[in-house]
């Protein structure tokens, strides 16, 4: 039987025993993720999956599910990650990559590659416009709330980025020769993992692996700055130095994840919050044991979508938000009562 | 014993297309009672489907309208009769300086402009999707009356009936197919495609039993069912996301039960998305396709 928290105070777990879990749970997700679905692989038949000969369940594993595995446990890291270093720059615990307008700027991106044809030429060119719309928003988001650590600032700045860019996404569809182009988009952006394939894995891990480890970098840095800007400057933390590595490892992080695989919300949201206590208030810790976090919340709910519905498959970015936006009240409420 | 339910068969069809043309021959003199009206001579259109309608029935110079998707060859089967006219959005504004003397729409044209240009004592008929064989003639009798070129239509109908009986396809032999559509796979029973793949002799045409106009199947699923054809439509000249799912890897690995790779059969959407008289052309493509699959069985 575990303990009954305390509110407010600070429960220390061990953490190595912390991140070793959080990589045993992320492993046995991912098998599941290969494994169930529509259709029930037996644990038997994995190794078909590379044979000589092409079964069906070697197919299904190979071409569908192992894909779908590697992007979100690769996604989840990235959107996990990318919210604990933004809440560690802005001092803010409602700092998300989807709240804040970058996931929505990063689909814009996206959006106008695909649709212009860029990508049919030159397949770069998705990633390439997810990253870059990320990149214009975290930059935006910055100027508009950076040294601001008000909850309110940001919030503002955040719908006010989202919007504009729904906006600016809207127009690239209307002006798409594609005449489903506003009906695919909308169920795109709502965020989903089904039917990858390894032609996006090879797109966007790679960027996303160099994001999240530059985000990584910035721990020890993101621990002084707790102690706030000043101080943070006198024990050596180049504060310019510090914005530029949480800003670009963002955008390579979210911006290559939403440009293949939509928006999915509040992962960034749910899993620093939730982990913030167990590893003491610490940003570095915080920003390690996020990437196994948001990998095992992600892989666990786009497993689950491939259930709740009997139609059509629930979207993944759906199922995020209905577990994610109480969470947000919450969060709400408590900065509310705290003043 | 083959030929006996051969027969029994032609019988049964026999029977059921008097049904159908007493429905119709009713149907035309109780719409003609209501078209007591002059012919009209300014016509336009606010659906893609009655856009093909009024291209077929009609010359040029009484059209004064039609969708800007009639003149997209992918989607529009006539879009080379619709170039040159003057396109409308599906909005009234466009409609009203036309001063048309019939509307037509669609039962998923925009309700407020429908009712809007009926208020304004615009003639507007609104016409069902095809979902079957069934509402497909009626659709092209009910043009022909509010047209007043019921013997066009009356011709069309039967042109595309003479194109339908001449497919008979060898019951019983069930051939496994899957078919993919942007943002869908598969075809529900209660379908146009499905009332296509029924007349071709198709048994097991989906591995579904959504009984909706489209069905849903996950990819997974289509591998593991191990179709012998894949019907799919042909890449569009513009990008889209729809299309770029059928060309996802995994189909280059599927499989049939034998271990061969499934034929691919390009259906081109613009055969069957509106009915009318083309889908007689998608039915020939895919009556061929089976009769090739079935050939192929035998000399293995």
């Amino acid at each position: 039987m575990k303990p009954p928290l305390n509110a407010g105070q600070t429960r220390k777990i061990s953490f190595p025993l912390l991140l070793g879990s959080l990589c045993i749970l992320v492993v046995i997700l991912f098998l599941f993720s290969v494994l169930i679905g529509k259709v029930m692989i037996p644990v038997g038949v994995i190794h078909e999956a590379f044979a000589e000969v092409d079964t069906a369940y070697g197919v299904i594993i190979r071409e569908l599910r192992l894909p779908r595995a590697i992007l979100a446990l690769a996604i989840g890291a990235a959107l996990g990650v990318a919210g604990a270093a933004l809440q560690g720059l802005l001092r803010n615990p409602l700092a998300e990559p989807g709240l804040i307008g970058v996931s929505g700027t990063a689909a814009l991106g996206a959006v106008i590659a695909f649709y212009s044809g860029l990508s049919v030429t030159f397949s770069f060119a998705l990633p390439a416009g997810g990253m870059i719309g990320a990149l214009i928003s975290v930059v935006l988001l910055y100027i508009l709330a950076g040294r601001d650590p008000s909850v309110l600032t940001l919030i503002l700045a955040g719908v006010a980025i989202s919007a504009l860019a729904g906006a600016l996404t809207t127009l690239a569809l209307n002006l798409s020769p594609n005449p489903y182009a506003a009906f695919e988009i909308f169920f795109w952006l709502m965020g989903s993992l089904a039917d990858r394939s390894l032609n996006h894995v090879a797109l966007a891990v790679p960027f996303i692996t160099v994001g999240v480890v530059l985000l990584m970098t910035t721990g020890p840095s993101l621990d002084a700055l707790t102690l706030g800007e000043d101080v943070a400057q006198s024990l050596g933390v180049r504060l310019s130095g510090l914005q530029a590595r949480v800003i670009i490892g963002t955008a390579l992080a979210v911006g290559a994840s939403v440009s293949v695989a939509g928006v999915i919300g509040f992962v960034g949201l749910v899993v620093p919050h939730l982990l913030r206590r167990a590893v003491g208030q610490s940003p570095s810790r915080l920003l390690i044991v996020s990437a196994p976090g948001g990998a095992a919340l992600t892989l666990a709910a786009d497993t689950a979508v491939r259930f709740l519905t009997n139609g059509p498959e629930l979207h993944l970015g759906v199922l995020t938000a209905l577990i994610g936006a109480p969470f947000f009240l919450g969060l709400v409420l408590k900065i509310r009562r705290e003043g | 014993m083959t030929n006996k339910s051969t027969v029994k068969y032609g019988e049964e069809r026999k029977k059921y297309m008097h049904f159908i043309i007493i429905t119709f021959v009713s149907f035309f003199f109780f719409l003609s009672s209501l078209a007591a009206n002059e012919r009209p001579e300014r016509v336009a259109s606010l659906n893609l489907c009655t856009d093909q309608l009024v291209l077929e029935l009609l010359d040029r110079d009484r059209i004064v309208s039609v969708t800007y998707l009639a003149t997209d060859p992918v989607i529009s089967y006539l879009a080379d009769r619709a170039k040159g006219l003057p396109k409308n959005h599906g909005l009234a504004e466009e409609i009203l300086p036309l001063k048309p003397d019939l509307i037509l729409a669609g039962a998923f044209t925009s309700r407020p402009t429908t009712s809007l240009l009926k208020r304004l004592g615009y003639r507007v008929v609104v016409f069902d999707m095809a979902l079957s064989f069934d509402t497909l003639r009626l659709n092209i009798i009910k043009a022909g009356v509010v047209l007043r070129e019921e013997k066009k239509a009356a011709q069309l109908v039967n042109t595309f009936n003479q194109h339908v009986e001449r497919i008979h396809p060898i019951s019983g032999i069930p051939i496994s197919v899957i078919v993919l559509q942007p943002r869908a796979a598969g075809v529900g029973q209660l379908s146009l495609l499905g009332d296509i793949l029924r007349t071709v002799g198709f048994t097991s045409f989906s591995v579904t039993d959504e009984t909706m106009g489209v069905g849903w199947v996950t990819l997974d699923r289509i591998i593991e069912a191990q179709p012998e054809l894949i019907i799919s439509e042909p890449d569009p000249p513009w990008p889209s996301l729809g299309h770029l799912a059928m060309r996802h890897p995994a189909y280059e690995a599927v499989r049939d039960k034998q271990g061969r790779v499934p034929t691919r059969i390009n259906l081109p959407a613009n055969l069957w998305n509106c009915g009318g008289p083309q889908v007689a052309k998608a039915v020939s493509i895919l009556a061929k396709a089976r009769a090739t699959a079935l050939d192929q069985r035998e000399i293995k």
